[in-house]
């Protein structure tokens, strides 16, 4: 059901503003709204700034998790009096991880430079003399350079046609390191025709030390750096170990980011809020205002004609499974009547019925009550996973009537079995265009009760009764023409009739909103028209068919297949069994999500297109932003 | 040489599995291309869309039914039954091949682009989900019309 609304306006004296918001924020009973047009609310980019900043931290943290801690995965309960209070620790655990993440990646860069550093070295290891003492030594110049291997007997013999000297040294992935000796009066000429051969010059560094000292002063620097490093990620996976006041300071953050954002209008000595509270909740958000102040003023009235509350819905455990579904549409609109009741039934019996086997029933059954227990879901993926384990009780029902287990049928169980889905295909045809039928008229009931509420008798009459009555007298016309019944005759006599009458109520009522007498048929006979609509509907239905079908053949298929195997010899049991296993698991996933896709869509265009209004928006209170924490509020 | 009945049914079954089976291999290929290029952005709306991914693929798995249902009704069919017995089965095998191909490939153009109005708004994943399911109606009533047609 939809519950109830009031409009709740609150007044308070201006500095009990801020413990006001806190206590119903810790009560999560008000939706608020803005009182006024010109009310702008508090600047929230602060609190905002400081929640990305842990969230950045958090993210950080989740990378240096320990993967072989379970605990780990459950989110911390706080209570609500040690989530209030400002702890400094959580804003020094962030500081020290964003420090330390600096750290890490200042250690990071650095180590990349002494690499590339490294190996620019490393191929003049075996060179003997100070790095600095290349270039001009006395009456020659020496160079430094790496030649690429292909050319290096063409740098040499060029260089020895302008007299100079040539060593080769180790080589870089570029090429063979090479120092050239060449005199200093013709150096500048010599050394362009060594270029021009290939020997490209290196940059090396001018120290006084030689290539090979340098390198193990590299080597020490980097050692010392990977053991800076180890130590910060080792602090951080230490931290991330005890990340929870970093949680709380997130979640925190998010909340004042929440209270901030919160629309309060404020003369200098009062502060007045608006918002939307459950008619069930209204004791509790008197208990939050009791809890923030003695001096208050609250005041309750009825939601006005042109305002729209937002939409709450309250159903029992079985019912709030299949709320997914609907919110997965559209929710509610305030004023109708909830449809999810109805539609979980409905929801309930189509799943099963395409998925119809005992065997997938019993997995599903064992499946989803497992994931539900380890995967600790919440909100709409617990509600999902109910949903499937639910429906795993009508697939076992409709298994049951079409004799099918594992795509196999069991011979003493056959006492069961009202039809046989790959012989009967028209007789399940039959029942599912007619289960179809059921459903369209539950849409038209529906909406029928919804004008009842609106107390608009002649739409329950036209709109509803008028179509129920078309498609039952087209139906006793029809049916006898297909299978033979005892009175056959008589029914689809009587069934003439019956169309006659709901055709006329049509053709008369359903154009009543227009005035000329002329228009108003012609309006009606267009009314009539959308019977094409209802025959296409019903006609979708087939799809129940066509994945009870498709669901029990390829079952069927697979126990062939693997039967071929294990008819073989003893062992091929061995081979069968593989065989069995990934042929199931295949059917039952996309039996799963036909049957999930399929009934939604029946629910959604077939069903809801008759009476829903589907135009609410969901009742969001001011509350604790739980994101990392379950904030345990004592005392609401 | 004269075609037999048996051989025209086998013909009409390969056509129903190969050809729905591609169109459903070219649907699930496409979305899945929108998928993977969503998903490097966003990894946690997987589990919306892989349902998108995976419904242009029911094409495929109706086509192989046909084909079994049909080479059923040809291993029953005797030696000398006549050569229009199998033009029957052929033809029933028509739609679902030929419906089953186009619109595998139809439905997943709506899958791709449910996929990137999940990308943006991963709260109206049921929307498009739902929009893209329209287009199966089509397989599903070629489905039923081969169903029929095989008798």
């Amino acid at each position: 059901m939809i519950v109830a609304m009031k409009k709740a306006s609150v007044a308070v004296l201006a500095e009990d503003r801020e413990r006001l918001l806190e206590s119903l924020q810790r009560s999560g009973t008000l939706m608020p709204v803005k009182p006024g047009e010109n009310i702008a609310a508090a600047d929230s980019s602060d609190a905002d700034a400081l929640a990305i900043r842990t969230e950045k931290s958090l993210k950080l943290l989740e990378r240096y998790k320990n993967r072989k801690l379970v605990s780990d995965q459950e989110p911390a309960t706080v209570d609500y009096d040690s989530f209030a209070i400002d702890d400094p620790v959580r804003i020094e655990l962030l500081r020290e991880v964003e420090t330390l993440d600096e750290t890490v990646q200042r250690l990071k860069g650095e180590a990349a430079t002494l690499q590339s550093e490294r190996a620019a070295l490393l191929p003049w290891i075996d060179l003997e003399i100070p790095l600095s003492e290349l270039g001009r030594r006395g009456s020659t110049v020496v160079h430094a350079g790496i030649v690429p291997p292909s050319r290096l007997a063409a740098v040499e013999s060029e260089a020895a046609s302008v007299s100079s000297e040539t060593s080769s040294y180790g080589s870089s992935p570029e090429g063979v390191a090479l120092v050239v000796a060449a005199f200093a009066e013709d150096d500048a000429a010599a050394i362009e025709r060594i270029r021009a051969a290939g020997f490209v010059e290196a940059a090396l560094p001018r120290i006084r030390t030689t290539a090979r000292e340098a390198l193990a002063e590299k080597d020490e620097r980097l050692a010392g750096n990977a053991a800076a490093l180890a130590a910060a990620e080792s602090r951080l996976s230490e931290l991330s170990g005890r990340r929870t006041p970093l949680e709380v300071l997130n979640d925190r953050t998010l909340s004042a980011s929440e209270r901030l954002r919160t629309p309060v209008a404020e003369t200098t000595s009062a502060a007045f809020l608006e918002g939307w509270v459950r008619v069930d909740q209204i004791d509790r958000l008197r208990a939050a205002l009791d809890r923030a102040t003695d001096v208050y003023d609250l005041e309750l009235t009825d939601p006005a004609p042109d305002e729209t509350p937002p939409t709450a819905v309250k159903n029992n455990r079985f019912v709030t499974a299949f709320e997914t579904i609907t919110d997965m549409f559209a929710k509610p609109s305030y004023g109708e009547i909830d449809p999810n009741p109805v539609m979980s039934i409905w929801y309930w019996m189509l799943f099963g019925m395409m998925m119809a086997d005992v065997g997938y029933g019993v997995v599903m059954a064992v499946l989803f009550s497992f994931l539900i227990k380890k995967m600790r879901a919440k909100g709409e993926t617990l509600k999902l996973l109910k949903l499937l384990l639910y429906t795993s009780v009508t697939t076992i029902f409709w298994g049951l009537l079409f004799n099918s287990y594992f795509g196999a049928s069991i011979g003493f169980m056959s006492f069961l079995q009202i039809l046989n889905p790959v012989e009967d295909t028209m007789v399940l045809l039959g029942i599912s265009l007619f289960v179809g039928v059921l459903h369209i008229f539950t849409g038209l009931i529906m909406k029928a009760a919804n004008n009842l509420r609106k107390k608009d008798l002649m739409a329950v009459f036209a709109d509803s009764f008028a179509w129920i009555l078309l498609i039952t007298g087209l139906g006793m016309l029809l049916v006898p023409s297909l299978i033979t019944l005892p009175d056959g005759a008589k029914i689809a006599a009587a069934g003439k009739w019956v169309a006659i009458a709901g055709a006329a109520v049509i053709v008369l009522f359903a154009g009543r909103s227009v005035k000329n007498p002329i228009g108003r048929i012609g309006s009606g006979l267009y009314a009539l028209y959308g019977v094409t609509g209802y025959l296409g509907d019903i006609m979708s239905y087939s799809r129940v068919l066509a994945l009870a079908l498709t669901s029990a053949i390829i079952g069927q298929v697979m126990n062939q297949l693997a039967g071929m195997v294990q008819g073989v010899h003893w062992y091929g049991i061995l081979f069968a069994i593989p065989i069995y296993v990934v042929g199931h698991v295949f059917n039952l996933v996309m039996g799963l999500l036909s049957a999930y896709v399929h009934t939604s869509r029946l629910q959604f265009i077939e069903f809801y297109a008759k009476f829903y209004e589907g135009a609410g928006y969901e009742f969001r209170p001011l509350s604790i932003q739980s994101k990392y924490v379950d904030v345990r509020a004592d005392g609401e | 040489m004269n075609i037999t009945a048996q051989a025209l049914a086998i013909i009409g079954a390969a056509m129903a599995a190969a050809l729905a089976g591609l169109g459903s291999a070219m649907g699930v290929q496409m979305a899945g291309k929108a998928a993977a290029g969503v998903l490097s952005e966003k990894p946690e709306l997987f589990g919306k869309l892989i349902i998108l991914q995976a419904l242009p693929g029911t094409q495929g798995m109706y086509g192989f039914i046909v084909a079994i249902l049909v080479l059923g009704k040809a291993g029953a069919l005797a030696v000398d039954a006549p050569v229009a017995e199998g033009w029957q089965l052929f033809f029933a095998c028509i739609p679902i091949a030929l419906v089953g191909l186009m619109s595998a490939v139809f439905q997943a153009k709506m899958a791709v682009s449910a996929i990137h109005m999940t990308a943006k708004q991963p709260a109206a994943s049921g929307r498009g989900i739902t929009m893209t399911v329209l287009v199966e109606t089509y397989a599903i009533l070629a489905l039923l019309a081969s169903i029929l047609l095989i008798g």
